[in-house]
């Protein structure tokens, strides 16, 4: 039993090295969609929401200018929140956002690395809007949650 | 008198150069009004027949693309844009840097996602589902346009691009549908020397090209959550060829294009279409009589990319140009002129089959094959002195990174 006086440290290890994979459990079911600390709890219409992430809709109905947030193409999470939120396709948004860019005719969303960046990006950038993965709600900490209607549909086909 | 080369854009270009490459290397991560990109992409070509952008029956590597665009946005209602591109495609194009677009949009109006702008400077025109995105690889439908609609080899190309004038935009929400419209206006104005050499060929030695009434504009459709697209584009212009004293050579003739654009979008796959009509008329004097021109020139393509899995695309294009499109098979254009031609220089079929790898976001590879019958889309200027032949077919592989 000479294993016995590492076993709070393995235990905690355990436990640190399962979490992640909880996160991406839920990851792999749905998507939260966030919005910075200043900006009122919002009720968004999936319209507006895709609205504001093919670059169309520039601002808040305050006034503020919107900060758009993405997590690269290839991100789980960003293939869950373009099908469940959005209703589309990810190659269909990188498109659209490869025309604004190189046509000069709009700025693209902001890319993030990973969550803990979105998270971190929403908060600090007064108008944000992001999404995470959902979770535990201590996860999204003061960011809002935007509730946007269809929330049931899970999939859109073509 | 000729015209004034470099152009401005030339100039410009020179100067923007360095000032992007500062904002570039000054770029920070946070949330800000300016945003840098780029892409690079070089091709190389083998061909078998004829050339095509080089030496490629030998292996080209005439191939290349580089662009670096800045876009900032100094208040809410204000963008101002800019793009440097170099580009190389053989004869057809120098290698040298030239300025792609610079342009202020003001954004007049705002409800919802629906708007209404102008931009001003040098705009790019929007034609199609591509024109204004042609020299990115990442941002066209392969490593060549379908050149029956796009015209890479008959010396269009700079005056589809972009145009020194004003646009104005504007874009509706109407339910599921997003209505938008894009009207350039451009001054009446001298074509540069380059521009006159691609278009005249031998012509433009002996007079000054002028471009009048140039006018364009694309209403479109975009629906079903992004998967439908549908446009239609048109395109005005009337070219005037002023001969220099003594010389007897003249043209004058206007010309309309009209294409009609859609896509669809699935799940794994996308349809794309596109079906073009130019219609010519004027008069063509070259030393005799002068003959009056008038005749309708088509082109149309589908194309199928079915994408294998998320990094990998598998394409199928079939792409047909013709230059009178009522002798598709070239029998009356072969005896027109009055000289020995043959049919197949009035049409081009060209069937490929490609594929796209994108290993990142960053990087992509292309490979294309393409059997081509006919050589309406071939450039004289890459195969001076020699005959073209008219069954050929070509490799492309490209490789590009943006970012």
């Amino acid at each position: 039993m000479s294993w016995l006086p590492c076993a709070p440290g393995l235990l905690l290890s355990w436990l640190l090295l399962a979490a992640p994979v909880q996160a991406q459990e839920a990851a792999s079911s749905s998507v939260t969609v966030i919005t910075s600390p200043g900006l009122p709890a919002q009720d968004l219409s999936r319209a507006t929401l895709q609205a504001i992430y093919l670059m169309r809709l520039r601002q808040w109905p305050d006034g503020t200018p919107i900060r758009v947030f993405v997590l690269p193409e290839g991100s789980q999470v960003h293939d869950h929140f373009a099908r469940e939120k959005l209703g589309t396709y990810p190659y269909i948004l990188q498109r659209t956002w490869d025309r604004l860019v190189f046509t000069g005719t709009g700025l693209a969303p902001e890319q993030v690395h990973s969550e803990d960046e979105m998270r971190q990006k929403v908060m600090s950038t007064k108008g944000a809007i992001g999404y995470l993965s959902a979770g535990p709600q201590s996860w999204l900490g003061v960011l809002a949650v935007a509730r946007i209607d269809h929330e049931e549909r899970t999939h859109v086909g073509p | 008198m000729s015209a004034p080369e470099p152009r401005l854009g030339r100039r410009l270009a020179g100067l923007l150069w360095p000032c992007l490459a500062g904002l570039l290397s000054s770029a920070p991560a946070q949330a800000v009004d300016y945003q840098v990109h780029g892409f690079l992409s070089q091709g190389y070509i083998l061909s078998e027949g004829n050339d095509f952008y080089g030496d490629s029956t030998r292996g080209s590597w005439e191939f290349y693309e580089a662009g670096l665009n800045g876009t900032l946005k100094p208040l809410p209602e204000l963008l101002v844009s800019a793009q440097l591109l170099l580009r190389d495609a053989g004869a057809t194009d120098d290698g040298g840097p030239r300025l792609d677009y610079a342009f202020a949009d003001y954004r007049l109006l705002s409800r919802g996602a629906s708007n209404l702008g102008l931009r001003a400077g040098r705009v790019k025109n929007a034609y199609g589902l591509f024109n204004d995105t042609r020299d990115v690889l990442f941002a066209r439908p392969g490593i060549l346009l379908p050149l029956s609609v796009y015209f890479e080899s008959q010396g269009a190309r700079t005056l589809l691009f972009a145009s020194d004038g004003a646009q104005a935009y504007g874009g509706l929400n109407l339910g599921d549908h997003y209505l938008s419209l894009v009207a350039t206006y451009a001054p009446d104005h001298r074509l540069g020397q380059s521009e006159e050499a691609r278009l005249a060929g031998p012509l433009a030695d002996l007079g000054d090209v002028q471009l009048r009434d140039f006018r364009l504009a694309r209403v479109q459709d975009d629906w079903g959550d992004g998967r439908w697209t549908a446009a239609l584009s048109y395109i005005h212009g009337h070219m005037v060829f002023d001969a220099h004293p003594g010389v007897p050579t003249d043209f004058d003739f206007r010309f309309n294009l009209y294409l009609l654009s859609a896509r669809y979008n699935a799940e794994r796959y996308s349809l794309t279409a596109e079906y073009g009509i130019t219609d010519f008329d004027g008069t063509l004097q070259t030393f005799g009589p002068p003959s009056q021109v008038d005749f309708l020139s088509e082109g149309y393509y589908l194309q199928a990319d079915y994408f294998l899995e998320p990094r990998w695309t598998l394409s199928g294009r079939y792409d047909v140009g013709t230059l009178d499109r009522s002798d598709r098979d070239g029998s009356r254009c072969a005896t027109s002129t009055g000289q020995p031609q043959d049919r197949h220089a009035c049409f081009s079929r060209d069937l490929s089959a490609g594929l796209h790898w994108r290993p990142d976001p960053h990087w992509g590879f292309w490979a294309e094959y393409h059997w081509i019958d006919g050589t309406y889309s071939v450039s004289q200027q890459d195969n001076a002195n020699r005959a073209l032949d008219p069954h050929w077919s070509m490799l492309l592989l490209m490789a590009s990174y943006r970012f």
